[in-house]
C-alpha cells in the first residue's frame, strides 16, 4: 500500500478526534519534476545574467571547506562583479545536512543552491526526487568538462531515475577536493638514512627502521570513527584495480565486496597492527591527537586525507610533504579521493541561470587561488605556483592520484561509513577475522539496493 | 437562612461539582498542559508504532511493511550488540548507583545538619552537569597515557593500569558505565536520604535495643524504611538507562566496533542518518517495551525482597 | 555513634566527595592550563584564563549560548504556567474524569522521547517550524507536562481545604482564589519546577541536535559536541568551553541547591 502522509494533518485530526490514526491525503513533499534541459547549446553560465535584483541563497557546510572569512570573501567578490545579486551563505553543519537538506529542498523555502557529496544517501534521493537540475545546459559553455578531470565529475553524475550513481547528468560542481595520501616527515626520513618511498617494498623497510629507532612509524587516531576507514581502504587502494572498487561504489552488475583483493588487504591491515608499526593506542586517541602527534614531529608517515593538511603544515612546515600511498611493485591501484562537496542547484529556484553563473565562480580559479592560500585542495585542474614545497608536493601526488580516483568506500550504501567503522575496528584489534571482516561487509553491502 | 435557600443552594454545589465550580472550567485550566502533552508525547507515540510498520525515508512514499522492519532488527548485529550493551550498563545506571546512593544517604544521615547540607549539595553536583558536558570532559580524563586519568595514576605509582580505557574492546562499555554511575548515584542518594529522614526514630533505638550494630541497622530498619523510594531509584534508573544518547554519542560514538553500541544510538541513525525511518521507529517502539519489561521485573523482585 | 562507625563514615564521605568532585576539579584546571599538549595537567600554578576566550570565539559561544538562552526564556515560563494552571485544577477541583486524566500524565513519565521524537521531529517539519527555535520550544513544553502536571498537582492538593473554603465563602471566583490563595502557596514547588525545568531544557541534547542545524541557531549542547567533533585537538579551549556550557546550569544550581534537590528528592523525571 503506497499513501503519502502529512504528519502534521494527521496530528490536528488526532487531537480533535482523539483517535491516533487517519489516512490524509498529503499536503507535503509534492516534488516537481526537473524541467529538461532544452536550451541552445554552448551557453555560458555568467552569459546574460539577469539585472533585476535578486537575492540568492545558498546552503554550506561548515569546516569542511573553506573558512568562514574566506567564504565571506568570496561572496563579496561575487557581488561586486554582479550588483544586482544579494548572496545569502546559510552555513550548516555537516552531520546534519544529510537529515535535512532533502526535506528543505523539498519545502516552500528551499534555497537556490544546495550542497551535497555525491552517492546515495544525498544526491541519489535529490536526483529521484527532481529536487536539483542537470547541470549539462552550462557545461560545455563554461568550460566544466575540462575544468575537471573525468572521476572528479562522474562522482556528481547520476541517472535521473536515481538508480545509478556515476553515470548519467552532472548535477553538482564541487569546489574542494581531497585525497588519501601518505603524508611523510623530512626531517625524520633523513634521519633515518632514506628517501621518500617510492616503492612498497621502500616503505615497508621504512617502517621497521623507524620501529627500530623508537620513531612511531605511522601515527593513527580514530576513536572519532571514521578515521578508521582510511587505515583499511589505503592498503584496499594500493593492490585493487579502480575498476573493481568503482563497480563497487556505482552497484554495477555483479558488485561484490567479496574478493581477493579485499580479503589480503584486511590481512595487510592486521599485519600492520601485529607489527607494531602504529601509534600505541590508536584505537583510543582521536585523529586530532593523530595529527597533533605527526605534526610535533613524533612520528614518521601519516596516511590521511589532505583535509588535515592545515594543522600538520602548521606544525611541520615545509618539513612535511606528501606523496601517495606506493604501489606494490606490477599492480594496479586506486588512490580514495574526489570532490569535496558539490554545489548544486535546487529545481525550485526562482533564478536557475544566477545559480549556475554563482557555481561557476565558487569553483572557478579565483574560488580556488583564495582555497590554496587556506592550504586547502581545489577540485578543479590547478597550477601551484607559489613556492611552498609542501604544497607543491601536495599538488604533485594529486596529478597522479586523480588519475586513478576512486570514491570514499562508505559512499557505496547509506549505512556503510557506520558499518566499516565499527568492522574496521573490530578487524585492527582482532576481534573478527579478515574472512568474518570481509563476509560482514559483503553483508552489508548486498542489503542495499539503490 | 432559611432551609429552602441552603438546600438549594447544596443542590447547585452538588451539580457544579464537589467545590462548587462549573466543570469545563476545570478543563480550561488544564487545556494547555493537556494539548501540549497530547501533541507532543501521546500522539508521537501512537505514530512511532504505526511509523515502525512502514518503510519510509523521511521523504517521499511509504510503503507497507507490517513485521519486516522488526524481522530485520531481530537479526541485525549492530541491534543484538546494543540491547546486549544496555542489559549491561542497567548495573553501571542502576545497580551501582543504588548501591552507592544507598551507602552515601546512611552515611550523609548519621552527619550532623550544618555539615550534612553542604555535603549534599557537593555529592549531587555531578547530577546536574549536561551530559553532554560530563562525556567531553571524560572523553578528555581517559584520553590514552596523556589524560587526567593515566597521569593520575602516574602520579600515585600505579601507571601500570593505565589503559587505552575507550579504545579497548573490553574496557569500553566499563569505562562507560563507570561515568554514568556517576552521573546517577546523586539522584538517587537523594531519595534515600529524603526517605532515611522519613524514618522513626523509635525504630532505630527499638534495633539498638537488642543489639543490632551498624550493618544490621541498616539491612533491617533503613532498607525496609526504604521501600518506596527503592521503587521509584528503580524505576527511574532503569529509564535513564536507555536514555544514554548524549552521553554515548560524545563519548565513543558507540565504539570501538559496537563495544559501546546502545539502542538509542542505533534509533537515531537509523532514523535520521541512514534514511530509514521505519526500522528507527520499530527500535524505538522496542526500547519502550524494553523499559516496561525490565522496570516491572525490577520491581516485582524487590518487592518480594522487601516483603 | 561509636569511634569506629564514625571513622567509616567520615571515609565513606571523603571516599564518595572525592569521587563527584575530582573530574570536575580536573577538567577545571585543564581549562585553565597555558598549555596541554596531552589533555592533561601540565601545571597547577602557572595558570590562565585564555582558554576561555579561545573557547568563545572558536566555539561560536555567543550564538550557541544565545541560541539556549532564547528557548529557556520561552519554553520555561511557559512549561510553567501550563503546569500550575492544570495542577491547580487537579489539586484542588474534583470533577469526573480527573483521576484517569491526571494517571494519563503520570503514565506520560514512563515515556522515553525515544518512542516519540521521530515523528515530532517530521511534524514540525510539516508544520515548517524545524530549523528554528519553536521546534525546540514547543517540544520541551511537552516534554515537561508529565512531571510538572504531576508534582504541581501534589503541591496544589496540599493547600488546606479551609483555605479554599473561605475564598469560596468569600465569593472569590476560581482564577481569584488561584491567585490570592492557592497559587501563593504553592510558589516554593512552582520555583522548584522552574529551575528543574531550566536544567532540562538547558542540558538537552539529542531533540536539538535532530531539530536544528544552522551554524547560527545551535543551541549551547550541540555546538559543544560539534566543537569537539573539530578536526585540531585543542584539549583546553574543549575544557573551557565545557565549563563554559556547564556554567549557567551549575550557577544555578549552588544558590537554589535546596530546590534543586527538593524536586529530585521526589522523583524528578523529565520525558
Amino acid at each position: 500500500m503506497r499513501h503519502r502522509m502529512s504528519l502534521f494533518s494527521l496530528t490536528a485530526a488526532s487531537v480533535l478526534m482523539l483517535v491516533p490514526l487517519i489516512l490524509v491525503p498529503s499536503v507535503s513533499a509534492s516534488p516537481s519534476r526537473a524541467q529538461a534541459a532544452s536550451a541552445p547549446a554552448a551557453q555560458g553560465a555568467c552569459a546574460n545574467m539577469p539585472s533585476k535584483p535578486i537575492t540568492l541563497t545558498y546552503w554550506d557546510a561548515t569546516g569542511l571547506y573553506l573558512s568562514d572569512q574566506g567564504a565571506a570573501t568570496l561572496d563579496k567578490e561575487f557581488m561586486a562583479k554582479y550588483p544586482n545579486v544579494k548572496v545569502v551563505r546559510v552555513p550548516k553543519a555537516f552531520a546534519t545536512i544529510t537529515s535535512t537538506e532533502r526535506l528543505a529542498a523539498s519545502g516552500p523555502n528551499a534555497p537556490d543552491v544546495l550542497v551535497t557529496n555525491g552517492g546515495y544517501v544525498l544526491l541519489g534521493p535529490l536526483v529521484q526526487a527532481g529536487l536539483v537540475l542537470p547541470l549539462n545546459k552550462w557545461a560545455a559553455g563554461s568550460g566544466w568538462n575540462t575544468r575537471f578531470t573525468p572521476p572528479v565529475l562522474d562522482q556528481f553524475r547520476f541517472a535521473s531515475d536515481g538508480s545509478q550513481w556515476g553515470v548519467g547528468s552532472l548535477y553538482a560542481l564541487p569546489a574542494g577536493a581531497s585525497f588519501i595520501g601518505l603524508y611523510y616527515n623530512k626531517t625524520l626520513l633523513s634521519k633515518l638514512g632514506l628517501q621518500v618511498p617510492t616503492t612498497w617494498a621502500q616503505f615497508m623497510s621504512s617502517l621497521s627502521k623507524a620501529k627500530q629507532a623508537g620513531i612511531v612509524p605511522l601515527a593513527a587516531g580514530v576513536q572519532d570513527g571514521w578515521p578508521v576507514v582510511h587505515m583499511y581502504t589505503s592498503l584496499q587502494d594500493d593492490i585493487t584495480p579502480t575498476s573493481q572498487i568503482n563497480a563497487f561504489e556505482f552497484h554495477s552488475a555483479h558488485a561484490t565486496f567479496n574478493t581477493s583483493q579485499n580479503l589480503k588487504a584486511a590481512k595487510l591491515a592486521v599485519q600492520l597492527v601485529k607489527d607494531g608499526y602504529y601509534s600505541p593506542n590508536f584505537l583510543g586517541q582521536t585523529s586530532g591527537a593523530a595529527i597533533a602527534q605527526f605534526a610535533a614531529g613524533k612520528a614518521l608517515y601519516y596516511i590521511q586525507g589532505t583535509y588535515f593538511a592545515g594543522p600538520i603544515y602548521k606544525g611541520l612546515g615545509n618539513n612535511a610533504g606528501m606523496t601517495i600511498v606506493p604501489p606494490m611493485a606490477g599492480s594496479p591501484y586506486s588512490v580514495t579521493g574526489g570532490p569535496g562537496l558539490g554545489y548544486a542547484i535546487s529545481s525550485k529556484s526562482a533564478n536557475p541561470q544566477v545559480a549556475a553563473c554563482f557555481i561557476d565562480f565558487r569553483t572557478g580559479p579565483q574560488a580556488a587561488t583564495l582555497y590554496v592560500g587556506e592550504g586547502g585542495l581545489p577540485a578543479m585542474n590547478y597550477k601551484y605556483t607559489g613556492s611552498s614545497t609542501f604544497i607543491k608536493s601536495m599538488f604533485g601526488a594529486w596529478a597522479r592520484a586523480s588519475k586513478s580516483l576512486v570514491p570514499y568506500l562508505d559512499f557505496a550504501t547509506p549505512n556503510l561509513l557506520t558499518v566499516l567503522t565499527s568492522e574496521i575496528e573490530e578487524l585492527l584489534g582482532s576481534k573478527i577475522t579478515p574472512n568474518q571482516f570481509v563476509q560482514q561487509v559483503e553483508q552489508a553491502y548486498t542489503q542495499f539496493t539503490p | 437562612m432559611n432551609g429552602e435557600v441552603a438546600l438549594a443552594r447544596s443542590k447547585r454545589r452538588a451539580k457544579a461539582g464537589a467545590h462548587g465550580e462549573p466543570r469545563l472550567l476545570a478543563f480550561a485550566y488544564i487545556a494547555p498542559a493537556l494539548l501540549a502533552l497530547t501533541v507532543v508525547l501521546l500522539v508521537p507515540l501512537g505514530i512511532t508504532v504505526w511509523l515502525s510498520l512502514e518503510h519510509w525515508a523521511g521523504v517521499g512514499h511509504m510503503t507497507w511493511a507490517g513485521l519486516a522492519n522488526y524481522r530485520v532488527l531481530l537479526h541485525d548485529s549492530f541491534v543484538n550488540a546494543a540491547v546486549k550493551n544496555a542489559l549491561r550498563l542497567t548495573i553501571f545506571y542502576s545497580v551501582f548507583p543504588i548501591v552507592i546512593g544507598f551507602l552515601i544517604a546512611s552515611a550523609l544521615a548519621r552527619v550532623n545538619a550544618r555539615l550534612r547540607t553542604p555535603l549534599r549539595a557537593l555529592l549531587f553536583l555531578p547530577a546536574t552537569i549536561a551530559p553532554v558536558v560530563v562525556a567531553v570532559g571524560w572523553r578528555l580524563i581517559y584520553t590514552p597515557a596523556t589524560g587526567l586519568l593515566d597521569q593520575v595514576l602516574r602520579g600515585i605509582g600505579l601507571s601500570s593500569l593505565s589503559q587505552d580505557w575507550l579504545g579497548s574492546f573490553n574496557l569500553a562499555l566499563p569505562s562507560t558505565g563507570v561515568v554514568a554511575t556517576w552521573i546517577e548515584y546523586g539522584l538517587v542518594m537523594v531519595l534515600f536520604l529524603a526517605g532515611i529522614q522519613k524514618i522513626p526514630d523509635e525504630l532505630y533505638d527499638a534495633a539498638r535495643i537488642d543489639g543490632a550494630g551498624h550493618w544490621a541497622e541498616l539491612w533491617h530498619v533503613t532498607l525496609p524504611g526504604l521501600r518506596n523510594e527503592l521503587m521509584v531509584a528503580i524505576v527511574v534508573t532503569v529509564i535513564a538507562s536507555f536514555r544514554n544518547f548524549d552521553l554515548v554519542y560524545n563519548l565513543t560514538s558507540g565504539g570501538p566496533g559496537t563495544a559501546t553500541d546502545v539502542p538509542v544510538l542505533e534509533v537515531y541513525r537509523r532514523a535520521f542518518q541512514y534514511g530509514d525511518v521505519g526500522s528507527g521507529a520499530a527500535l524505538g517502539v522496542t526500547i519502550v517495551a524494553l523499559i516496561a519489561v525490565i522496570t516491572l521485573v525490577a520491581l516485582a523482585i524487590t518487592r518480594r525482597w522487601l516483603r | 555513634m561509636t569511634k569506629r562507625e564514625l571513622w567509616v563514615t567520615n571515609a565513606c564521605l571523603t571516599i564518595a566527595v572525592v569521587f563527584a568532585l575530582a573530574p570536575v576539579v580536573g577538567i577545571v584546571l585543564v581549562a585553565l592550563q597555558v598549555t596541554s599538549p596531552g589533555g592533561g595537567i601540565t601545571s597547577l600554578t602557572n595558570l590562565t584564563l585564555h582558554n576561555f576566550s579561545t573557547a568563545w570565539a572558536q566555539g561560536y559561544m555567543s550564538d550557541s549560548l544565545r541560541s539556549s538562552a532564547i528557548i529557556v526564556a520561552i519554553s520555561v515560563p511557559t512549561a510553567t504556567l501550563c503546569c500550575t494552571l492544570a495542577g491547580y485544577a487537579f489539586g484542588t477541583m474534583r470533577w469526573p474524569g480527573r483521576g484517569p486524566l491526571l494517571g494519563l500524565f503520570v503514565f506520560a513519565l514512563m515515556i522515553p522521547i525515544e518512542g516519540t521524537l521521530i515523528p515530532i521531529y517530521f511534524i514540525w517539519r510539516d508544520v515548517g517550524i524545524v530549523d528554528t527555535y519553536w521546534a525546540v520550544i514547543l517540544t520541551e513544553v511537552g516534554y515537561s507536562m508529565p512531571f510538572g502536571v504531576f508534582w504541581l498537582s501534589q503541591a496544589f492538593r496540599g493547600v488546606p481545604r479551609e483555605l479554599l473554603e473561605a475564598a469560596r465563602i468569600d465569593r472569590a471566583s476560581t482564577w481569584q482564589t488561584f491567585r490570592l490563595v492557592a497559587g501563593p502557596m504553592c510558589m516554593p514547588a512552582i520555583t522548584t519546577l522552574a529551575a528543574l525545568q531550566f536544567m532540562w531544557v538547558w542540558n538537552d541534547f539529542l531533540m536539538p541536535l535532530v531539530m536544528i542545524s544552522s551554524q547560527g541557531r545551535l543551541t549551547a549542547t550541540v555546538s559543544l559536541s560539534f566543537f569537539q567533533g573539530e578536526y585540531v585537538v585543542n584539549y583546553t579551549a574543549l575544557a573551557a568551553a565545557s565549563v563554559i556550557v556547564a556554567l549557567p546550569v551549575v550557577t544555578a544550581y549552588i544558590f537554589l541547591q535546596r530546590k534543586f534537590i527538593a524536586g529530585f528528592a521526589s522523583g524528578a523525571v523529565k520525558a
